[in-house]
């Protein structure tokens, strides 16, 4: 079996005297879409936070590609390969779409002049890559695009810049079918040029039509973690979740 | 998704001031042709580039999601700071003006400090900063303005603020300034990855700092600044109209946010235009002079702002939710 | 005192005007003061009214703040738009009156082409006299002021009534001007 992306190891995390974590190990491998399930309150959001930089641990282990880290800031996650996409928060809506794709990373070209000509030519390219068929000019600005094309974009910047795990929390809330659809090509051509992806959804449907394994957590553990989505039923799934045994 | 000439032109925000410009200018050399004059021209540029320079400033300020309302007591307290240096002989006037500058933009720093360290809002550390500079600007004077009678004949003073008269019209050294200014500053926020780092730290800063954006340091940046370009505007105005009185510049603060807003740049940070502020500077200089001019009493003024700033806000506030809502 | 004491000056200001001819019937008068309805304001366009009203002369009182980069900025406005119509000033305060070479030089007004009188506390104005931008200004000794107006209290508070106006000022013109700029700038 190919080295792991990431492993967590004993993660366990405390809010005050509230057990959010207790001892989770959690792996990613390279190459593959993982669906995280639960209730709410069953501990993904934490787990989520621990790995993405914005919450620290506060006792246990995280390897990137066999080397531990310690994140401190969600800055620190993403110069590790570790991106995180929410819906809206990633993006600054009055910046354009190529503006939004380099920030923080800017070309320039003397006197911290960016170089707008070649920054709008790769998002074009990049649009084009992750699917989005519609001409749309990169100078848009955030602010005027749907909800999909903006987790498009998020998705485009984290290929292009070489994250090698994009967490996607949430990504198809309130999103009509169609673009549902798209966000969900979105994912599988990520997971196809190279990335590997986190899931979280509350639409089970959601997950089921694009992972290739489904977690489990369970009041702040993992209740299973290797289930594969062809060879389960949703209704069996959602067993697991639940607890409840037949 | 294309969208037309004339629509992306509507989208500007530059747009809405534009057209009250020219159509102010337009009804006040209707009513008055001496609005035009050369004389009234120089008039009006003289007092407007000290405002200016701080609304340059405060644009980049509010862009990135902050704004300052010290600028009014820095403007009286810097100038006061720098001529009671120079009158009892402590410093030449050169080093005086450093030192003015300089502490200046530590009251900056300090506003930058408080605001993004203990994540106070900027409206209460700049609201409280006014009266710390103020009081310690009217305490250190005891009240009375510091005499700026010999700031003939030196150098800085003719660099800072001396005249020359092109085609009968009078202009000030300030004039150059503030033109230098407005094209730094508008390069700055358009073309630079600083400009980019301003807009994402007023847009939305908790992304901008995922990616890496030192938002907080951008804003201690602008901060001081800001503080720093009032200073400025403080000390030219004191030795244009020979006096340094620590009150100078009450209120200033608010007329400066006005033009800033007349502008197009938007109060809650984000999307910020020097073009635009540039025609509020304008707008709001030329309102004055012209309701003089057309012989409106003065007192009337305010009601005319007023009226202005609300109608221009329900006008920016269309274009942006056309803006984002897309067409 | 039978008039507030503004009153007094400012009706001396504008009948200094009159006898000296510099202003005739029908013409017209600005006057700048610093913030508008105050009591001393108010008491000076009050006491200069009463010679200016049965010569048919008109005037104006603009409001110009008490911040100094403001207070020339709109009386220059003000010139500029009026100077056509405007036969004399009176300027009804010390900062007002102290911005007036001021704002004759930004609007290219020559000195003594527009008569000014008015408030005269300040070195300011002492210089303007002295060059010849502002023809007479009002000194009020403010120790003078003060040590008469307790002296009548003590008269009266002693059964005298006092039944006299005490001057405690002088309107004084380019050749005494010089000694009032003595002790304003020494103290």
């Amino acid at each position: 079996m190919a080295e792991d992306l990431i492993r967590m190891e004993g993660i366990t995390k405390h809010y005050g005297k509230v057990q959010a974590l207790t001892n989770v190990d959690f792996t990613v491998h390279p190459n593959e879409i993982v669906g995280l399930l639960g209730d709410n309150g069953a501990g993904k959001s934490t787990l989520i936070k621990v790995l993405s930089g914005a919450e620290p641990l506060t006792s246990g282990d995280i390897f990137i590609k066999g080397r531990k880290v310690t994140m401190k800031s969600t800055a620190d996650a993403i110069a590790n390969g570790i991106e995180t996409i929410y819906q809206d928060s990633a993006l600054v809506p009055q910046l354009s779409i190529a503006r939004n794709l380099f920030l923080g990373r800017e070309p320039t070209k003397g006197f911290n002049r960016m170089n707008q000509e070649a920054m709008n030519q790769v998002a074009r390219d990049l649009l084009k890559k992750v699917g989005i068929t519609k001409n749309i000019p990169p100078t848009t600005p955030i602010g005027s695009l749907s909800g999909g094309e903006r987790q498009a974009v998020a998705i485009a910047r984290a290929m292009h810049f070489d994250s090698d795990l994009i967490i996607l929390d949430e990504p198809t809330n309130n999103l009509g079918v169609a673009e549902t659809q798209g966000v969900l090509r979105f994912v599988r051509g990520a997971r196809d040029s190279g990335h590997s992806c986190i899931f979280i959804a509350h639409n089970i449907h959601h997950v089921f039509q694009v992972v290739d394994r489904i977690v489990v957590m369970r009041r702040g553990t993992i209740a299973a973690d290797d289930i594969d989505p062809k060879k389960m039923s949703i209704a069996e799934v959602e067993d697991v979740i639940t607890g409840e045994t037949h | 998704m294309e969208r037309s000439l004339v629509e992306r032109l509507i989208a500007k925000p530059e747009l809405g001031p534009l057209v009250l410009l020219v159509l102010l200018l337009a009804v006040f050399t209707a009513i008055n042709p001496a609005f035009m004059s050369a004389q009234n021209i120089s008039n009006a540029f003289t007092f407007t580039v000290e405002l200016g320079l701080i609304a340059l400033a405060m644009t980049l300020l509010m862009t990135s999601g902050e704004f300052d309302l010290s600028v009014g007591s820095v403007f009286g307290f810097s100038a006061v700071l720098m001529w009671t240096l120079f009158n009892t002989g402590l410093m030449p006037m050169g080093v005086a003006f450093l030192a003015a500058m300089a502490m200046a933009m530590f009251i900056g720093w300090v506003n930058g400090m408080l605001v993004t360290k203990e994540g106070i809002p900027s409206f209460l550390v700049t609201l409280g900063m006014l009266l710390v500079v103020r009081g310690t600007a009217l305490y250190t004077t005891q009240g009375f303005p510091q005499n700026t009678w010999r700031a003939e004949d030196q150098w800085l003073a003719e660099v800072l603020v001396g005249d020359v008269t092109i085609f009968g019209l009078r202009l000030y050294m300030s004039m150059f300034w503030f033109a230098l200014a407005a094209i730094v500053t508008h390069y700055v926020l358009t073309q630079t990855k600083v400009g980019n780092w301003i807009q994402a730290s007023g847009g939305n800063s908790n992304a901008a700092r995922a990616r890496g954006v030192p938002v907080n340091r951008v804003k201690i940046i602008l901060f001081m600044f800001s503080s720093a370009m009032a200073a400025f505007a403080g000390i030219i105005s004191s030795i244009r109209t020979q006096a340094a009185n620590p009150n100078s510049g009450t209120g200033y603060e608010l007329e400066v946010i006005a033009m800033v807003v007349i502008g197009g740049t938007v109060l809650t940070g984000g999307r910020g235009t020097i073009i635009g502020t540039v025609l509020g500077i304008f707008i709001l200089r030329f309102m004055r002079n012209g309701i003089v001019m057309i012989g409106v009493p003065g007192l009337a003024y305010n009601i005319f702002i007023g009226g202005i700033i609300l109608a221009m806000m329900v006008l920016h506030n269309r274009i942006e939710r056309r803006h984002m809502t897309g067409t | 005192m039978s008039a507030p004491i503004s009153a007094w000056w400012a009706k001396g200001w504008a009948q200094y005007l009159v006898d000296k001819k510099l202003v005739k019937d029908g013409d017209f008068i600005w006057m700048p003061v610093e913030v508008p309805g105050a009591t001393y304001g108010v008491q000076e366009e009050a006491g200069a009214s009463t010679v200016l009203k049965p010569m048919n002369i008109t005037w104006e009182v603009t409001d110009n703040t008490l911040d100094q980069a403001e207070v020339i900025n709109r009386m220059a406005d003000y010139l500029t738009a009026n100077r056509a119509k405007i036969k004399a000033i009176i300027g009804l305060g010390d900062l007002v009156t102290g911005s007036i070479k001021r704002v004759f030089d930004q609007v290219g007004v020559k000195a003594g082409e527009i008569p000014v009188v008015g408030w005269g506390n300040s070195t300011d104005t002492t210089q303007e006299v002295l060059n010849g931008y502002v023809n007479a200004a009002q000194w009020q000794d403010p120790h003078a002021t003060s040590y008469m107006a307790l002296s009548l209290a003590a008269m009266a508070s002693g059964g005298i009534p006092p039944g006299f106006d005490i001057i405690t000022g002088a309107l004084y013109e380019k050749d005494t001007a010089g000694v009032y700029d003595k002790i304003l700038s020494g103290g």
